[in-house]
């Protein structure tokens, strides 16, 4: 193994453990050894999180370790991102994320959100309880590609509902994709919602593939 | 059949006798009979006749054999002084946590029950109901679980992380969260007389924490809890939300004597792993089948669920709770086909 290998697969595996200031520490020396930031962050920090992901759909990983990973990985990415060249990061599609209207349970929307960003999207957080309105200016502003509706409670799915009409009334172009433990294929599928995920890990496969259709 | 069988069918399953039938309940069913009669969460806390009314209503249609009369389980929070959303329908939801450091938590009291103005009012629906129905069904009020409380005080995601890096901080936090709510199952102890205790830890979940965490920071705490309401007299009724097969075995170290399981779980799988030690709860499919589904796609369930749980030990029921708006013809149907 190169010197490079060693600090990519040790930075990788210090995201895995949530080992903060290990993961600093080879972002640090990573700069060092003149690894390119950028491939710093995507051969270690992403690739350290794709692990995670995997490990939190075979239940070998929970919250709280997804968010010490997290945590650990965004040590390394402060370090790694100020020498980043903007020239280098590819804009592979743009996703809004919201928890819908009425319901206020973000933790799901939270891992979906990390991972999201983890595999170089970039994330609009719209937070959570959120109106329609805010849905739409967001798409309209930024030119939203993929918008992503969260729900926890079987009350707040009328809401997603409401929000797929309006949106692809508007912009019939933007992809929709569901989420959430009411929410299922079927239900998806009754609003005209692009795409359903029944995990955050899934949700990354069926937001890249509804973003190259 | 006679009024009396109700309650003792609820007793049958319990004890694990042989039954021509199984039992029903919500068991969760008190926020749904709200929205059924059209009585806005504030309306319920205003007038405790009509929220006791549209909880008969419910028995009428579905002739329950257990009944939830008290189902504002997280009075303790705005107690506490967190502030609120109270929304038309369905539960509360905390807006902020009044707990963020070691610090804020030493300046924190135990809320006091006497002074806990939507306590008061549940306390007043469920008195009527109990004076109503108590004798002939099997009753029984919600408690919140130390470590639900202490995430919804603090936060949960915060929590979640603040297992690792401060567990301390956590095991105050959940201490607390323990006094308080021994203060208020005993408040309510003695105010109602009820059949069981129903302790509820939906974020002790397989979807959110690990075996190892739930049994560090979520039993014994539920340990301590359920100890108390044995003491007073009471049936242990357990509800954890989401996927529980992995810390099935675990979920016995805690004394209780109702298991409510959520959907995901396999009930003769669950069967196998609690043999005779526990009594099922469960599990129809809340989200979906009784949400969107038809009436034979609920019978069908039953069926199911029934089959799978052995016909003895098992009270068949919602796998959590039944959403508002959920059809009333697909909870009427699950008492037309309880045979063993």
């Amino acid at each position: 193994m190169t010197a490079k290998d060693e600090i990519l697969n040790g930075l990788a595996d210090a995201v895995v453990k949530g080992d903060e200031s290990k993961c600093i520490e080879l972002a640090n020396k990573a700069l060092e050894n003149n690894i390119d930031a950028y491939e710093a962050v995507i051969n270690g920090c992403t690739c350290g999180m794709s692990i995670v992901s995997d490990k939190y759909e075979k239940r070998e990983m929970f919250v709280p370790e997804i968010l010490m990973a997290a945590r650990a990985m965004n040590g390394a990415v402060e370090v790694l991102k100020p020498h980043i060249k903007a020239d280098e990061i590819k804009e592979t599609g743009k996703v809004a994320i919201a928890v819908v209207l009425g319901d206020i349970h973000d933790i799901g929307k939270n891992l979906v959100k990390l991972l999201l960003e983890t595999a170089g999207l970039t994330v609009f957080d719209l937070g959570k309880d959120v109106v329609p309105e805010d849905i739409l200016d967001n798409v309209r502003e930024e030119k939203t590609d993929l918008v992503a509706l969260s729900a926890l409670m079987t009350t707040s799915m009328m809401e997603m509902k409401e929000d797929v009409k309006l949106l692809k009334e508007e912009f019939p172009n933007v992809k929709i994709m569901v989420g959430g433990a009411p929410v299922s294929q079927e239900f998806c599928d009754s609003i005209g919602a692009d795409g359903y995920a029944d995990n955050a890990s899934e949700a990354i496969r069926v937001a890249q593939r509804l973003l190259a259709e | 059949m006679s009024d009396l069988d109700h309650k003792e069918k609820v007793l049958a399953a319990l004890n694990f006798e042989p039954m021509d039938s199984v039992p029903i309940c919500g068991p969760f069913q008190g926020y749904w009979g709200l929205e059924y009669s059209n009585v806005s969460v504030q309306k319920s806390f205003d007038n405790p006749d009509l929220a006791a009314e549209a909880q008969l209503k419910v028995l009428e249609k579905c002739d329950f054999d257990g009944l939830e009369v008290f189902w504002d389980w997280q009075t303790p929070l705005q107690a506490a002084g967190c502030e609120v959303n109270i929304t038309e329908v369905g539960g509360p939801s905390t807006r902020t946590h009044i707990v963020s450091d070691a610090s804020s938590l030493d300046a924190l009291d135990v809320p006091d029950p006497s002074q806990d103005k939507r306590l008061k009012s549940g306390i007043e629906t469920a008195a009527k109901l109990i004076d109503s129905i108590g004798d002939e069904r099997y009753v029984y009020y919600d408690l919140l679980a130390p470590f639900t409380l202490a995430g919804e005080l603090h936060g949960v995601e915060k929590m979640m992380l603040d297992l690792y890096t401060d567990p301390d901080f956590v095991n105050a936090l959940l201490s607390f969260a323990t006094e308080t709510l021994k203060v208020y199952n005993k408040y309510l102890t003695d105010s109602l007389d009820v059949d069981g205790v129903f302790m509820c830890d939906p974020t002790a979940s397989g979807e959110l924490i690990s075996k190892a965490t739930f049994e560090t920071y979520s039993r014994p705490y539920m340990k301590e809890i359920s100890d108390t309401i044995k003491a007073a007299g009471k049936d242990v009724m357990i509800h954890i939300c989401g996927d529980v097969s992995d810390r099935l075995e675990s979920i016995l170290e805690i004394p209780h004597e109702v298991l409510s399981v959520d959907t995901p779980v396999d009930l003769a799988v669950a069967r196998k792993v609690m043999g005779e030690r526990v009594t099922l709860l469960g599990n129809l499919d809340v989200a979906n089948t009784l949400f969107n589904g038809t009436p034979d796609d609920v019978r069908a369930q039953v069926r199911n669920r029934i089959d799978a749980a052995g016909g003895v030990g098992h009270i068949l029921a919602g796998g959590c709770d039944i959403a508002p708006g959920t059809p009333m013809e697909n909870v009427e149907v699950w008492k037309e086909n309880t045979t063993v």
